[in-house]
């Protein structure tokens, strides 16, 4: 037909609704056993503190142990999602395919997750990446650009991966656009939206409002709420209990807080933080706590974690760089005519990037 | 034929883009009339301008198109990937031109800074995307100098300037800009990177272009003047169309590191301003694919009636270009 104007019909949406029971069985979270489900991002979000060097033997050294700690979702993409080795933002030292098949490999119990970005991963990175073995697609947008993304949860879902949405910089919009945009990803296929806090912004109610609003959009379709948290106030733990305690039923954590900028919530803190409050996230602290202790600890760089470079950067818009890795301006750059320049002149398109 | 001087344009997909054509169709060339406007929703903001200004406007599609009595010579798509690989073949059997501003890449990709030596009995050519048109001929000015083993380019757009169809194709632009920096732009292979940001104010489009090249191009000396002379003339080039283009900043060189293979790296900051006929400065991403289609149609056009094209230049028109590369200090970054 001589048709024209993309309209929301031409999306290929899932017309399917998602089902209490068909999320319950993807995520053993709410099945009593345990009260949430907790997301490892050591080898996605870490990636940016390795500065993507991350060999095979580490992942499946990583994966080895957060399977047998009991983590049920380990997520395994380049730090900017599936197809981000590049100039802009680094390249992988290891193909990430290699390293989510490496992860898929090694996981007895737990699913291996990927998070892609529209515009810069598509679908023909989400077609390799199921064939790898993955099951969960994390498809991570800005706070406010939701609708890029439809067409890759109508992918993920025939592919039949579980779904998860993320709205990245959440503090960037109001309660009641992040709950707008959530209800465009669930309207595509999410079967979960995270209020993604990716500049570590978040202060507490800031987290929980967040959540309250996206829970009462979404939840009533059976989709469930997740939070990502930074640390860059300190508050990824304080904020992941608070998120809780408003509905959400996914958190993401890192080993050793291992992340973008401050890092993430630590996944082991977490763990310690949710059992000694009797909620059960059914992950065995001792076995994350040496995940983190002899597992990734003995391999990560020496200057990450909180340091008063990255605090105040939680407040305005932006996640910080860390001094210690190369995106900073590289040592070797013979800059015309200021040395400053390469810096302001990349400015706007990392911007709005950050996960 | 023979004796007409002028021929007809319809536009379909009366969005930010089309819209945006049809003021710089009216500006820039004499032989295109721009004549119908088609889209599906008669509430379209682009319809309500069009007819405005004298075109007849449509919101029942193709369809009422190909069922006047006197259809275009030429019609510019301006919707989706998906929408223009359903009505291309319908064109072609109409008779009309083709000129598909969409990332359906039906026929050969054009940029006009780049490759405007192109067949002139094509019936349909694609205009690539915004970032590629933005990108790619700093990628050929390059790649003139010296091999381009790998190119990459991140277009970097105002939220408020990409449409429905640009959203929902992020997909389709991504993988015909990097096809095209390959094709068009002379890179052995190719990579393409779009972000969406919703700044408030809008910003300009913006794009980085990375180009992997010879160690000893990383190093300042001759062959390095070089590259940079041919960037610098190949600004000058867009300019003729987009006055608004420029370098945000000189082009830098980061020297040949193990991690590239041994290879350096010439980095090439762009910003594109817009004139400002439809929506704001800002979407420069606009003006950088419409100036360059109605280029493209008007040659088109031209070849058909086998007349002189009638482009008229920046020059022309008395539009004085950009300095070629902004102060990136005075630019308040």
């Amino acid at each position: 037909m001589g048709d024209m104007t993309i309209r929301p019909e031409d999306a290929p949406v899932v017309t399917t609704p998602v089902t209490e029971t068909e999320v319950l069985a993807h995520t053993p979270a709410g099945g009593g056993e345990r009260d949430l489900r907790i997301t490892d991002s050591t080898l996605r979000d870490g990636s940016h503190a390795m500065s993507h060097q991350y060999t095979e033997a580490q992942v499946r050294g990583v994966v080895h142990a957060l399977d047998k700690a009991g983590v049920q979702v380990i997520e395994v993409s380049h730090g900017d999602g599936l197809g981000g080795s590049s100039f802009n933002y680094g390249f992988s030292k290891v193909d990430e395919f290699q390293l989510i098949k490496a992860a898929v490999e090694e996981a007895t119990q737990a699913k291996i997750a990927i998070l892609m970005l529209p515009g810069l991963g598509t679908v023909h990175h989400l077609h390799k990446a199921h064939e790898m073995g993955a099951s969960v697609a994390r498809i991570a947008t800005h706070c406010t650009e939701a609708d890029v993304s439809i067409q890759h949860f109508g992918e993920a879902r025939a592919l039949g991966m579980e779904t998860v949405g993320f709205l990245m910089l959440s503090h960037r919009a109001s309660p009641q656009m992040l709950a707008q945009q959530a209800r465009i990803m669930v309207d595509a296929g999410a079967q979960c939206v995270y209020v993604v806090d990716s500049a570590g912004a978040l202060v507490l109610s800031d987290a929980q409002e967040r959540i309250q609003a996206v829970l009462d959009e979404i939840g009533r379709d059976g989709a469930q709420v997740g939070f990502h948290g930074h640390q860059n106030l300190s508050l990824g733990i304080a904020n992941s209990v608070l998120a809780y305690q408003a509905g959400a039923k996914q958190i993401d954590g890192a080993l050793c807080a291992l992340g973008a900028g401050a890092g993430n919530s630590p996944t082991e803190v977490l763990a310690a933080t949710f059992e000694r409050m009797g909620i059960k996230t059914g992950v065995d602290l001792g076995e994350v706590l040496s995940a983190a202790e002899d597992v990734v600890r003995p391999f990560i760089p020496a200057c990450r974690g909180w340091t008063v470079r990255r605090s105040p950067r939680g407040m305005p818009a932006c996640t910080p760089r860390s001094s210690c890795t190369p995106s900073a301006p590289p040592p070797g750059t013979t800059s015309r005519p200021t040395p400053s320049s390469r810096r302001s002149a990349s400015t706007g398109t990392s911007a709005a990037r950050r996960t | 034929m023979g004796t007409r001087t002028k021929g007809t344009a319809a536009i379909v997909g009366p969005g930010n883009i089309g819209t945006d054509l049809m003021f710089k169709l009216m500006r820039r060339s004499d032989i295109i009339e721009p004549r119908y406007m088609i889209g599906v929703d008669p509430t379209s903001d682009g319809l309500r301008r069009a007819a405005s200004v004298g075109l007849e406007a449509s919101h029942e599609g193709v369809d009422w198109l190909l069922r006047q009595s006197e259809l275009p010579d030429i019609v510019f798509e301006c919707t989706s990937a998906k929408a223009h690989e359903a009505n291309a073949p319908r064109y072609a059997e109409a008779g009309i031109l083709a000129v598909d501003l969409t990332p359906a890449a039906v026929g050969p990709y054009l940029c006009p800074a780049v490759n405007l030596e192109f067949n002139l009995d094509a019936v349909n050519v694609n205009m690539i995307t915004c970032g590629g048109q933005a990108t790619i001929p700093m990628v050929n000015a390059v790649a003139q100098v010296v091999p381009v083993p790998y190119a990459e380019i991140v277009a970097s757009v105002s939220s408020k300037s990409a449409g429905p169809g640009t959203r929902a194709n992020i997909d389709e632009f991504t993988e015909t800009t990097a096809d095209a920096v390959v094709k068009v732009g002379g890179a052995k292979t190719g990579k393409a990177i779009i972000i969406l940001n919703p700044v408030e104010p809008p910003m300009l489009m913006r794009n980085s272009v990375f180009c992997a090249v010879p160690a000893e191009a990383g190093e300042p000396g001759a062959l390095q003047d070089r590259i940079l002379e041919s960037i610098h003339r190949m600004v000058a080039v867009i300019q003729d169309y987009v006055p608004g283009y420029h370098l945000r900043a000189e082009p830098q060189f980061d020297h040949a590191r193990e991690q590239w293979q041994g290879m350096a790296r010439a980095f090439i900051p762009i910003e594109v301003k817009g004139r400002g006929d439809y929506l704001p400065d800002y979407a420069g991403n606009l003006d950088i694919i419409t100036a360059a289609a109605a280029r493209v149609g008007d040659i088109m056009v031209a070849h058909r009636l086998g007349v002189a094209s009638s482009w008229k230049s920046s020059a022309d028109l008395g539009e004085r270009p950009d300095p070629v590369a902004a102060d990136a200090e005075k630019a308040g970054v």
